[in-house]
């Protein structure tokens, strides 16, 4: 079984490690190089979030840590990422996928879930989320195989 | 003709010879790479590592993430 992790299921493994209940289901994933992935989009969210943080206006965001630190995590939070290359792509088919979601329900969801959704089934993959409003939603509209690992009972 | 013979088989062995321990070398240092990662991993409390666990920037980069997610939604609701 491979599995994708949405970027806060991979925020909380690298945060917490084995720590949470999460955590030590994600170690246990037999041949993680294969079947412990994440998807380009989990890629775009991790940079993309790093850069907003640099932009930060230290006069309006109290205990905001110095430029150089966030860029010392900027590097770090890459290097780790380079540890899940390749990640699956969004590439042609799962775009068409993604557009077969209806516009009511990618507009009521986080876009980026309905992507990875999306790349998910074209890869014959189960996301690993718990983003269970969004996923419950997609999955009304394109058959996603998703589980929350958060929970004890999952 | 035989001492000469003799001499390039030497010098050949001690190539090959030299060759080996370049490749055996090689092969220890790969191997001592991954124990003291093995090591660094086992070390940390018996748990998979936490490489985010002292980041002090976390909390900020969450909320950083989810702003972009913010502006990924409203770009893709400009679309239409």
């Amino acid at each position: 079984m491979v599995y994708i992790l949405d970027t806060n299921t991979l925020g909380d493994f690298w945060r917490y490690g084995e720590n949470k209940p999460l955590g030590k289901r994600l170690a246990r994933i037999p041949n993680p190089q294969e079947n412990r992935r994440i998807s380009v989009i989990t890629f775009e969210e991790m940079i993309g979030g790093r850069a907003l943080d640099l932009r930060r206006d230290p006069n309006n965001v109290p205990d905001l840590q110095p430029l150089h630190v966030r860029y010392h995590w900027l590097m770090e939070t890459y290097a780790r990422l380079r540890d899940y290359y390749p990640p699956f792509p969004f590439d042609e088919a799962a775009q068409a996928i993604f557009e077969s979601i209806p516009k009511a329900i990618r507009n009521n969801t986080r876009v980026n879930d309905c992507k990875i959704a999306a790349i998910a089934v074209h890869n014959d993959c189960t996301v690993i989320s718990a983003n269970q409003k969004d996923f419950s939603r997609i999955e009304t509209a394109i058959p996603v195989k998703w589980e929350d690992w958060t929970t004890e009972d999952s | 003709m035989a001492r000469t013979l003799s001499y390039d088989y030497n010098i050949f062995i001690s190539g090959v010879h030299a060759g080996i321990g370049v490749a055996v070398r090689a092969i220890v240092n790969t191997q001592s790479k991954t124990a003291a990662d093995a090591i660094s991993v086992s070390g940390h409390a018996q748990t998979f590592p936490a490489p985010f666990a002292n980041d002090p920037t976390w909390d900020s980069f969450m909320r950083s993430i989810e702003e972009y997610r913010d502006l990924s939604d409203a770009f893709e609701r400009s679309l239409e």
